[in-house]
């Protein structure tokens, strides 16, 4: 059985935290890990990577507030739900508009843009039936 | 000789034992710095050609080691035998592995400080996200067991007041076998980041490594395990004192558990190396969060205490 990683970049723009809430989402969006499914700890996640504490903890009380994971003290995490909390639709809508604008700036056309998403739905499908 | 009992006679045997065993290991202690490949020397990242020019003489002061270190405790070894005091065998055998695992320190950190001072900086890293417990890794039925083969020794030599025997022995080989379990706690627990490249590869050649090393040393304690118990058996039960059967008896289990070691140990380690191949040691890179480590504090924060307390143990028994 293949293990489950959670990769980060330091060369990556986003903040530490905002990597770690974004590659467990995708972990929960591709079914690699399912509700009911235990997370590590926040010292096991912060002393492997090397990084403190608090980052971690900040990465987790989002994914809580959102209404993905639940938070035990001393008992680690548990994660809660594949949908977030946040289901309005249009708030859904926003960092994929912020996206596309970014791609279409970068000069990708509307097909390109199109192969492109459709691609990475894709990948996370597949990510998650090859589990 | 005829002074001897047969506890001491198992106890010669056990460091009999520890010295083929040593021999035998030989072989991959001196090609322990080339393990990872020519652009690697103790799992520190050096140039190509390196074994070409300066590498031969670090492979040499390295090499020049083991062979001053084996020859110290092989003339200790004989000094112990040619005295007669037979009880020194297990202070013996400590200090062996005092010996072994302070000079390779010594030497790795001397070479991480002269040849790894700047380890190349991966900026991406990947990490295990699974809960993990101690218990994944130790057992603790195994450790019950142990326990009681410890407490059941002291209590046969406490009730017997064998006067032929000698505390150093038990003191020394209960603090083997019980000190060696945090030391297991923190091998369990010690983690590295792994590269975001072949992370898999590299997570199960860590995790590998990981239960290589406490099935060693779960081996180990259990020949130190048994050499306790028939030491006492021998002392405290006159049926098992005087009678050849025990004595044979005690030495083919002990032989059954050390070989069994002795050939785990070889093995695994060719196998380790050839996961190994190809992938990145820990310590030979950096993350842009954690500076290179090739053993976690942790770690090292209990082998020093373990030690201390082994080498304190050693000065005091001697007196």
């Amino acid at each position: 059985m293949s293990s489950i990683f959670l990769t980060i970049d330091a060369e990556d723009k986003r903040p530490l935290y905002q990597q770690i809430v974004d590659g467990v989402k995708a972990l929960i969006a591709r079914g690699a890990v399912r509700e009911g499914t235990p997370l590590p700890s926040v010292r096991q996640v912060a002393n492997d990577l090397g990084v403190n504490l608090n980052t971690i903890a900040v990465a987790y009380r989002q994914l809580q507030d959102e209404g993905l994971v639940r938070v035990r003290h001393g008992a680690g995490a548990v994660v809660l739900s594949r949908r977030a909390r946040q289901a309005d639709e249009e708030e859904l809508r926003k960092p994929l508009r912020a996206a596309l604008t970014q791609m279409i700036l970068g000069g990708c056309s509307d097909r390109d843009i199109v192969a492109a998403v459709r691609e990475e739905l894709e990948t996370i499908h597949q990510k998650g039936e090859s589990r | 000789m005829s002074a001897h009992t047969t506890g001491d006679w198992l106890l010669l045997y056990a460091s009999a034992a520890i010295v083929v065993a040593n021999s035998v290991y030989f072989r991959t202690l001196w090609q322990r710095p080339l393990k990872n490949g020519p652009t690697f020397f103790l799992g520190v990242k050096v140039p190509a050609g390196f074994y070409e020019g300066e590498g031969i003489g670090w492979l040499r002061r390295y090499r020049t080691l083991l062979i001053a270190e084996d020859l110290t405790a092989l003339a200790v070894l004989a000094g112990i035998l040619l005295s007669g005091r037979w009880v020194l065998l297990p202070a013996w055998a400590g200090g062996l592995a005092v010996l072994h695992v302070s000079a390779f320190s010594g030497f790795l950190a001397y070479t991480r400080s002269k040849l790894g001072e700047n380890p190349p900086v991966r900026a991406a890293v990947a990490v295990q996200f699974e809960p993990r417990r101690v218990a994944d890794y130790i057992s603790w039925r195994e450790e019950a067991l142990i326990g009681v083969i410890v407490a059941l020794s002291w209590a046969l030599l406490i009730v017997s007041r064998d006067g032929a025997a000698g505390w150093s022995v038990p003191i020394v080989l209960s603090y083997v076998i019980l000190g060696l379990l945090p030391f297991n706690i923190a091998i369990a627990r010690s983690r590295f980041p792994l590269p975001a490249e072949n992370t898999e590869k590299h997570q199960q050649w860590m995790e590998a490594g990981r239960r290589y090393s406490l099935r060693v040393e779960n081996l180990f304690r259990w020949g130190c395990a048994v050499v306790l118990l028939a030491y006492a058996l021998q002392h405290s039960w006159r049926f098992a004192g005087q009678s050849g059967w025990f004595f044979w008896l005690s030495v083919g289990t002990f032989s059954a558990v050390w070989l069994y070691m002795v050939v785990f140990l070889i093995q695994g380690q060719r196998r380790l190396d050839t996961m190994g191949r190809d992938l990145l040691p820990p310590g030979s890179w950096s993350t842009p969060f954690r500076r290179a480590r090739i053993i976690s504090p942790r770690f090292v924060a209990c082998f020093a205490v373990w030690f201390g307390g082994l080498v304190l143990l050693l000065v005091f028994l001697r007196k």
